[in-house]
């Protein structure tokens, strides 16, 4: 049997090594279903020959730097914001990064870094709020900890469209509540943001609560919320991110600059409504 | 030294500290703003270290979270929760294990590389190991000697934490306090200074013990220190102290002794204390090419004193000290599909044993004394080619003592689909003998296959099962030589999380018998079950388990009867509240009730088991 290990050891160690390493690393931070659609979406557009995949989860604490510098690839996809903070310390290798929200994503673009965000940008809500809901005062609870920058966008946004955001800060979900009380008769509509410090299973009650008795729309960043009060929500579409990601890795890969490719937002978003929330609240809106 | 700790950490508590990312924002809570949990269900496809693609040996890990969620004190009380590793639970720091029925003398137990195991016997104290430090234990299940050497039965393998990479010390402290004057207390402080990071941790478990002379009282520190070359490597120290002192049980002395003493009973008390160090560089020599390097030294000071229980006279004193010393270098080359890794390791042990017994028994022969040291050189490769993964190892192992040894594995994996994974694996392997005592122990090698599935296909649930078989010869067993077959399956599964909510579940089947006289052995036990009911919202979290293992003991040894029992399943409760999520920091209450229904798990009526009990604590991070 040492005969035969050897034997085979040798062949290879002969082999020459052909230089079919990796062309794409990615790295992803758990099995969710939206990272996965992200992760086959990238596939359909990049149009690699070969991708390796490390998922943080399966990996459970191993070196993932040391691993994707090993791997040599030509660009590292990060799927989610585990993955981006992981492989951030990569300088050399161009990274693209997918399924992560702004917050994370403010201090990590650089020469090598850029990708796709994942929110709707600020414009498309307020205009939705001021177009379609006809609304001009805009409501917004935050932690500026979790949504600080998507707020200073959407103060530049309501700029430019003349809306008047409404802004309070909460630190904690009791907070939140508390303040959404005080925006009585201040909003004619809420914009809620993907913070986790004021969307709560508990603060969703108080903000359904405050929508019919208020008669304020709500509009969300996720459809899930429409069964919660929300009249509208802005929805992205994972494996269509995926897609826009690898025809931006395409355009690295085929010679363009990581630093020239500025992040882009979600190319494709669609509306989706609650029509019996609209319907009481007086509203049209179409899909 | 503990209270100092807490008053660091409360002090460091309400000054600021950066927001705790990893446990408040991970990718599935980030997710579940957007999405509903049913949507994001797609359950991990192996628990495998590495990818999938690379991994075809039988290996379990267990993270710093599972261990959290356990509330457990030690590594003999996580590896007890582990499907395939046996461990039978006596109380204090004495602690039996075994991994898929191999004894623990065919098990290495390594922290930060380092075996834990003595050299006399090569028995760790894995109740002594705090697990406050851990961030993964690895399980190897089943020969893996062309890795680490003498491995027959498998390597249990402690990664500790790293530096955290923030400016700002972050840390922990926790307390509990349970029945029988039960106390734990740990703290740990973690940050980065420049490029120097820092990770330090501390502690103190005693227990007045729930039998008779079973106290335990144990402390340990640790510290890393990690200087980062940048994107060139790294530069780790690590210096780990242990000790312990604990109340063995109450013994009879066997009968043939009593004309010529003048009492029958004896107690038993243990003292050990350990120290391990290490010294490692890891490098980037090209983008292709890595070095790691690592030094590594070793106390050990074990005293082992017997008295007669109602005189107070001195029966038996035993004293093992031990030092090691050793070096490893490791290359690591990726090119094209191959991940080559080849190296050296050498070990120098000195062990010494002075034993004096009680004169109208005689003296043992004292001391004694013994040296081995090794040298081994290994190469492997993983060939990873679009579905498929081939690795093939090879070994060679020079020792003072017991000569020369060849080892060689061949594993392969295929991902049939992406959510189902087959791997394969044949692997001889060895253990050394063990320097005093038993000459007998001595060449015991194996050879051993492994074949398994891992698959997410069934809707809802991860399944992992497999099946093994190995044989090995001059395997020292009550003082015979035997060849040992051992054969089985096991299976682990999980069910997705459904309101928070998940079921779990360990089986392990091993048929062990003498490969002659294909006479089935005892004390290897034969089946052990883990099941396990759940829930976990981030903020209160729950777990009921419960745990069996027909020990599969003889009704007499030695002609005497140890009156073992072993049908009840152990049921505990695990519960956790955290009671504050602050942007800085937090904190959980937790609380466990072992053995909710009084279940009997003992293979020696000395060693019965604690009835129910109940302890409770505070953990705050930061």
């Amino acid at each position: 049997m040492n005969r035969l290990i050897l034997h085979i050891l040798a062949v290879l160690l002969l082999w020459g090594f052909p230089a079919f390493a990796a062309e794409v690393v990615v790295v992803q931070g758990e099995r969710l279903a939206p990272f996965e659609a992200a992760f086959h979406g990238f596939k359909d557009t990049a149009g690699v020959r070969s991708v390796e995949r490390f998922v943080l989860s399966d990996l459970r604490g191993a070196d993932v730097v040391r691993a994707v510098r090993e791997a040599r690839p030509r660009l590292v996809l990060a799927v989610g914001r585990d993955a981006l903070a992981r492989v951030r310390d990569i300088r050399e290798i161009p990274v693209v990064y997918v399924m992560v929200p702004p917050s994370a994503t403010a201090d990590a673009t650089g020469r090598n870094v850029t990708g796709i965000e994942m929110d709707v940008p600020a414009e498309r809500y307020l205009s939705l709020c001021g177009n379609g809901l006809g609304g001009k005062r805009v409501g917004i609870i935050y932690n500026p900890a979790k949504t600080g920058a998507l707020v200073q966008e959407a103060r530049q946004a309501a700029e430019r469209l003349g809306i008047t955001l409404v802004v309070r800060r909460a630190d904690d979900p009791r907070e939140a509540v508390r303040e959404l009380s005080s925006l009585k008769g201040k909003v004619d509509t809420l914009w809620l943001l993907p913070d986790p410090t004021v969307v709560t299973r508990d603060t969703m009650e108080s903000f359904a609560l405050f929508s019919q008795q208020n008669r304020v729309p709500v509009v969300a960043f996720a459809a899930k919320y429409l069964q919660q009060g929300a009249v509208a929500a802005i929805e992205v579409d994972p494996a269509d991110m995926g897609r826009q990601a690898g025809r931006m890795a395409r355009r690295i890969l085929d010679g363009a600059s990581p630093q020239a490719e500025t992040p882009e937002h979600p190319a494709k978003t669609r509306l989706k409504v609650n029509h019996s929330v609209a319907q009481h609240l007086g509203i049209t809106l179409k899909e | 030294m503990v209270i100092s700790a807490l008053l660091v950490c409360f002090t460091l508590l309400f000054t600021g500290a950066p927001p705790l990312h990893a446990a408040e924002e991970s990718d599935s809570n980030l997710l579940e703003l957007y999405y509903e949990p049913s949507d994001l269900a797609v359950s991990a496809a192996t628990r495998s270290p590495r990818p999938l693609s690379r991994s075809a040996e039988d290996i379990t890990v267990v993270t710093a979270a599972e261990i959290e969620a356990q509330n457990a004190h030690n590594l003999a009380e996580v590896l007890n929760r582990v499907p395939g590793v046996q461990v039978d639970l006596r109380g204090g720091l004495v602690t039996d294990y075994s991994l898929l029925g191999s004894s623990f003398r065919h098990v290495l137990v390594l922290v930060d590389g380092v075996s834990m195991s003595n050299l006399s016997d090569n028995a760790a104290v894995i109740a002594q190991i705090p697990v406050g430090n851990i961030e993964r234990i690895e399980i190897v299940k089943g020969p893996a000697s062309t890795a680490w050497g003498s491995a027959l039965g498998g390597v249990i393998n402690v990664i500790t934490k790293s530096p955290r990479e923030t400016a700002i010390p972050g840390g922990s402290a926790s307390f509990s306090g349970g029945e029988r004057g039960t106390r734990d207390a740990q703290g740990e402080l973690t940050g980065t200074m420049g490029r120097l990071g820092y990770y330090l941790s501390g502690g103190n478990v005693r227990s007045d013990g729930f039998r008779p002379h079973n106290a335990s009282d144990s402390n340990n520190l640790y510290a890393k220190l990690l200087w980062s070359l940048r994107d060139k490597g790294s530069i780790r120290f690590t210096i780990n102290y242990l000790k312990g002192a604990a109340g063995e049980g109450v013994f009879p002395l066997p009968a043939r002794l009593l004309p010529i003493l003048s009492e029958g009973t004896v107690t038993s008390d243990l003292e050990t204390s350990r120290l391990t160090s290490t010294l490692a560089l890891n490098y980037h020599l090209t983008e292709r090419l890595a070095l790691d390097l690592a030094l590594k030294g070793s106390l050990l000071d074990a005293d082992s004193r017997r008295y007669f229980l109602t005189s107070g006279d001195t029966f038996q004193l035993v004293d093992n000290k031990e030092e090691a010393a050793g070096a490893s270098a490791l290359l690591t080359w990726r090119q094209g599909l191959h991940t080559v890794v080849g190296g050296m390791d050498f070990d120098h042990g000195h062990t010494k044993t002075s034993s004096d017994t009680f004169t109208l028994l005689g003296t043992f022969p004292a001391p004694s004394e013994g040296t081995n040291d090794k040298w081994g050189f290994f190469l492997n490769d993983t060939i990873a080619w679009e579905r498929f993964t081939l690795t093939p190892a090879l070994r060679y192992d020079r020792t003072s003592r017991d000569g020369e040894f060849w080892s060689q594995s061949l594993g392969a994996t295929v991902n049939l689909t992406d959510r189902t994974l087959l791997r394969a694996n044949y692997a001889r392997g060895y253990s050394l003998s063990t320097i005093n005592f038993d000459p007998a122990f001595t060449n015991e090698r194996i050879w051993a296959i492994h074949a398994g599935i891992e698959t997410t296909e069934i809707p809802f649930l991860w399944l992992k099962a497999g099946w093994f078989r190995n044989t090995a010869r001059d395997v020292a067993v009550n003082g015979e030589r035997l060849r040992l077959l051992k054969e089985g399956f096991e299976v682990e599964a999980r069910t997705t999380p459904f309101f928070d909510t998940w079921l779990s579940l360990g089986y392990v089947f091993i048929d062990a018998r003498n490969a002659d006289t294909d006479r089935r052995l005892q004390e290897i036990p034969r089946q052990t079950w883990d099941l396990g009911l759940h829930y976990d919202d981030r903020t209160f979290r729950g777990a009921l388990l419960g745990h069996y293992i027909w020990w599969n003991e003889p009704s007499t040894r030695g002609g005497i009867a140890f009156n073992a029992r072993y049908d009840d399943f152990i049921w505990d409760l695990n519960l956790g509240w955290k009671a504050y999520k602050g942007q800085n920091a937090e904190a959980e209450l937790f609380f466990t009730g072992h053995n909710l229904f009084n279940g009997r798990q003992y293979t020696n009526e000395i060693f019965v088991n604690p009835s129910r009990w109940f302890e409770g604590g505070l953990r705050i991070k930061w």
